[in-house]
């Protein structure tokens, strides 16, 4: 089997029992996760800022050969982003700290204005973030950019899905998760990532 | 002595039973606005922290009536929504929310979707505090409106209060919004007062403000500016536009009453302040900073209305303020009119 297809049985394998349409009850809430086939992505390397103020491109920041989990966020946001956030931090927690860590996770600010390296700070922090877990802004000019280049739909900022990117960068191959994934389906996902020289 | 004790004792019971109900109000405001008493329970149990970011009005709006983000939809939540009987998934009742709440179990058994968070509740009494919360909520976010009117506290300041006032009557004369005339009322019995409707307009003034700095700055060639410490907070929005900022820039950006005044190089000034509006309402050009922008905030006010529709809440009021696009509510001028050639 290709990575793609491995990965895409994985996938279909992945979607909760809730994830499903007929799962969706009443129209409360109609957004859950649903996992879409593999695509081709490539990381650019566009000029990002970090929760620290450091300057360096966007694939740069990642550690090589890891698989990320690619997430979005702004943080002025009080509604599905604090409970992706959530999420998040279950999944930050299982993959522990050290060299043994099986993937990175990496936050992409959305809002170019207000999301700081200080307002990132104070949001990984109420979180409690690990270091293995980036916030990255492209700013108030590379925020469309990087966004563009990673496929995140436009709109307002207050008007989008929860959206994951599951990949192995050097592969140049992700899975886009709409909706609010299961904290173990992202984790899954991210472990079953080919290595680089596979 | 002993009749005085029995006195003394009723007083301080009526107090204490008026202070609890009092208390059980406040804490249903408190978990609905502010998450306050209870923990959010997310990933199946395995997280659980204080629910402030999970605040009921957060994801189904301040006033209850409920919103959708990308493909998920927030029901609306106030009372008379929830206990209506046709409701899909059944009416709900104190013990039904709790196990909504709790649980994530609708009225009718089945499971609520993951957008909604399970919370833990401090106490069990929450619930009715709550439920009381939201009951009231109709008529806290409608407080003010009548079949034939909608009530605005003006601003303090006398001369502020009649340009205000002035602005919502010629709004009146060109139809008010949804056959509800403007009227001014006090700030108890008022939907908003003119200074809460201001602090909502005001993220909107500053992205207007700073586009047309921006637009100033471009069009006379400079893509750098200083702005004065008291107009800082534009910073963000202009560096959005593309100006970068520099202490040591030849343009720079003070606030003025009723906008901006922007000095360039060479010694000319332009003044960026609230336009002639085309519907008639009229903040005139000679009128001051201060009356120029409540006249702006009552016409806005009454476009706001207009937008909210019948229903109109006084959160939507607020955050449609907050939307607004001023961009063609302010003009720039030259300071000072041009020498004359004699």
């Amino acid at each position: 089997m290709t990575s793609a297809a491995r990965l895409l049985a994985l996938a279909l394998l992945l979607v909760p029992a809730p994830a499903l349409p007929h799962g969706t009850h009443h129209g409360d809430h109609a957004a859950e996760a649903v996992v879409a086939e593999p695509e081709r992505l490539a990381l650019p390397n566009l000029p990002v800022t970090d929760r620290f103020g450091r300057r360096t491109g966007f694939r740069d920041a990642l550690p090589p050969g890891q698989p990320v989990i690619l997430s979005f966020t702004y943080t002025a946001c009080d509604t599905l982003c604090d409970i992706s956030n959530a999420v998040l931090t279950v999944v930050d927690a299982e993959l522990g700290a050290g060299p043994a860590r099986a993937a990175t996770i990496v936050t992409v600010a959305i809002d170019p204005v207000r999301d700081t390296p200080e307002a990132m700070t104070a949001e990984a922090e109420k979180l409690g973030a690990g270091p293995g877990w980036l916030w990255l802004s492209g700013g108030p000019q590379g925020t469309r950019p990087l966004l563009e280049a990673l496929r995140f739909p436009p709109g307002a900022l207050e008007d989008h899905d929860p959206m994951f990117l599951v990949g192995q960068p050097c592969l140049g191959l992700f899975t886009r998760v709409v909706g609010l994934a299961d904290p173990d389906a992202l984790l899954a996902l991210a472990r079953a990532q080919p290595p680089c020289d596979g | 002595m002993r009749r005085l004790t029995a006195a003394t004792a009723a007083a301080l019971l009526a107090a204490g039973l008026a202070a609890l109900a009092a208390r059980a109000g406040d804490a249903g405001e408190a978990l609905f606005l502010r998450g306050e008493g209870a923990e959010v329970v997310l990933a199946g149990g395995r997280l659980r922290r204080p629910a402030s970011d999970f605040a009921c009005a957060g994801c189904h709006g301040a006033d209850g009536r409920g919103r959708r983000e990308g493909g998920t939809v927030f029901p609306p939540i106030l009372w008379s929504a929830l206990t209506d009987p046709a409701r899909p998934g059944g009416p709900y009742d104190e013990a039904a929310l709790a196990r909504a709440l709790e649980s994530g179990t609708a009225p009718d058994g089945r499971s609520l979707g993951a957008a909604m968070p399970r919370f833990a509740l401090a106490e069990p009494g929450l619930i009715s505090a709550l439920a009381r919360y939201l009951a009231q909520l109709d008529l806290r976010q409608r407080r003010g409106v009548t079949a034939d009117g909608i009530a605005l506290a003006p601003p303090a300041d006398p001369a502020a209060a009649r340009a205000f006032a002035a602005a919502l009557a010629a709004e009146n004369l060109a139809g008010g919004a949804w056959g509800r005339r403007f009227r001014l009322g006090r700030a108890a019995a008022s939907l908003a007062t003119a200074e809460e409707a201001a602090a909502a307009l005001a993220p909107a003034i500053d992205r207007a403000l700073a586009g047309l700095a921006a637009e100033a700055l471009r069009a006379s060639g400079q893509a750098r500016a200083a702005v004065a410490p008291d107009a800082a907070r534009l910073g963000p929005a202009l560096a959005a536009q593309g100006v970068t900022l520099a202490e040591d820039a030849g343009a720079r950006l003070a606030p003025t009453a009723g906008g901006m005044r922007l000095s360039l190089p060479g010694g000319r000034v332009l003044e960026i302040a609230p336009a002639d509006t085309p519907d008639g309402g009229t903040p005139p050009d000679a009128m001051p900073g201060p009356l120029a922008a409540a006249a702006l905030l009552g016409h806005e006010i009454a476009r706001a209305a207009l937008a909210c529709g019948r229903g109109i809440t006084r959160a939507c009021l607020l955050e449609t303020l907050g939307r607004a696009d001023l961009a063609g509510r302010y003009a720039i001028r030259a300071a000072e009119p041009p020498a004359s050639s004699d």
